[in-house]
């Protein structure tokens, strides 16, 4: 998982670009944030999604695709690390853009999105296979990034 | 410490006696402050390209880490418009400012200690033995800072062309410049060093015209300018190595460069020990490493025969 670099002098990355790990593109406005705590031990980062296990806390995906929710502000932030909880997006369609995906893969426009542990705690979309919770749908695959509109999660045979 | 209408030596002793008093001893700190930070400015080439902001304590921020200070600045966020349909909209964009902080640290020169009998004997005023002692190693560590902080932007940016060329011409700073364009910016300064300056000045008529090369050999090259970008020449050849010549945008949009509450000098007469020492304290640093980039041309070195001594 990578995390945030120390912005501080000498400065080892390119300040002048946009927050590529999470854009959201459309539904922002009316988007449901909703502040969750996250288990013992838990990170997570903007575009990550974020299992709700059976104490209501968020958790990182298992290898089984489970329902799911996008995380808007992660565990990176001092805000977060104050409250106990990161924010995530609950009952809400979204199109974003990202480059929290499973870069191994490769992606059509339409193609359904899954998120589950790939084996090095991943917990972030890579492709959907017949069966699997889906929680979105590509939109546009760009050179190292994805846009993908959000769904309600659903087994997709 | 204006020595003007007075010989070296009684300019000596008349700043020795001065140190004899309190008031004396502080008006020659004054002075001896107000001089060094005058002379800094001339000599450094980091301050030239990234001229120095001076802040105070209350523009700063203290660090969590540790009882020292940082200044934090912000870069400025990207947007972007759209072409869309009159039914349609533009993509929403949530803004999520970044910013990076500059750590103070303070350069110091060496305490220096003279017997005033000794320090009468110097045929040249005590200014210039300040000037050689404390203004010029201190601007020499902002430049190595300086060019450290380069060395590291362009490391990450990959903005390095290494070129087999043996000689500074125009197509090789032609390519430095690319570098900085490409990325929408604008090249505002170039460093060069002063054994490439030499090459500069022996294009052919065939390269830069009949007129410049015919003025160039006569006058040399006598603009401030280099291809309408300002030029700044340094003899430091072990910090900017021969064949080695840097391009910056504008201080805007290169980074910042802090000193707090101005260059310090402390000076004092212990029974017949003259005393001094300059410092600062300084936060320099690149928060946009775009604009930065290096060539690096294979020079050979000047002295053929060269040996250590």
């Amino acid at each position: 998982m990578t995390t945030i670099m120390d912005r501080t002098v000498p400065v080892a990355e390119d300040l002048t670009t946009e927050e590529h790990r999470l854009q959201v593109l459309r539904g922002l406005e009316k988007a449901h944030r909703v502040d969750k705590p996250y288990a013992t031990g838990e990170t997570f980062e903007m575009g990550e999604w974020a299992v709700l296990n059976a104490d209501g806390k968020c958790e990182r995906a298992s290898a089984t695709p489970a329902v799911c929710y996008l995380v808007f502000s992660g565990t990176d932030r001092w805000d977060s690390k104050a409250t106990g909880q990161v924010t995530i997006f609950m009952a809400t369609q979204l199109i974003v853009k990202t480059t929290k995906y499973d870069a191994s893969a490769t992606y059509a426009v339409n193609d359904l999105l899954t998120v589950k542990d790939l084996g090095a705690s991943e917990s972030h979309v890579t492709r959907h296979t017949a069966g699997e919770v889906a929680v979105a749908k590509v939109v546009e695959v760009g050179t190292d990034y994805l846009v993908y509109e959000t769904m309600s999660p659903v087994a997709i045979g | 410490m204006n020595h003007e209408g007075l010989d070296a030596q009684t300019f000596n002793n008349i700043f020795i006696e001065r140190l004899d008093t309190v008031d004396g001893l502080q008006k020659m700190a004054a002075a001896g402050a107000a001089f060094v930070r005058s002379k800094i400015r001339e000599i450094g080439f980091a301050r030239r390209i990234l001229p120095p902001e001076s802040v105070t304590r209350a523009d700063l921020t203290r660090a969590v880490d540790h009882d020292t200070l940082v200044k934090i600045v912000d870069i400025e966020h990207e947007s972007k418009a759209k072409a869309v349909n009159f039914a349609s909209e533009a993509d929403e964009r949530y803004i999520m400012g970044k910013r990076y902080q500059l750590p103070f640290f303070k350069i110091e020169s060496e305490k220096f200690i003279k017997s005033e009998a000794e320090l009468m004997a110097y045929d040249y005023p005590v200014t210039k033995v300040i000037e050689e002692n404390s203004v010029k190693d201190i601007q020499r560590i902002e430049d190595v800072k300086f060019i450290e902080y380069a060395e590291a932007a362009v490391a990450i940016t990959g903005k390095r062309i290494v070129s087999a060329a043996t000689a500074v011409d125009r197509k090789e700073i032609n390519s430095l410049f690319k570098m900085i364009d490409y990325d929408q910016l604008s090249v505002g300064c170039v460093l060069l060093n002063s054994v490439d300056y030499d090459d500069w000045m022996i294009q052919p008529a065939t390269e830069i015209g009949s007129p410049l090369a015919s003025e160039v050999t006569v006058e040399g090259y006598k603009y401030q300018t280099l291809m309408n970008r300002k030029l700044v020449v340094t003899n430091k050849h072990d910090i900017v190595l021969p064949g080695e010549s840097w391009a910056f945008t504008e201080p805007a949009y290169l980074g910042n460069n802090f000193i707090l509450n101005d260059m310090k000098f402390w000076i004092k007469k212990e029974a017949d020990l003259v005393m001094w020492k300059t410092w600062e304290y300084l936060a320099l640093g690149f928060g946009n490493i775009k604009s930065i980039a290096k060539i690096e041309l294979d020079v050979p070195n000047p002295i053929p025969a060269q040996v250590s001594v």
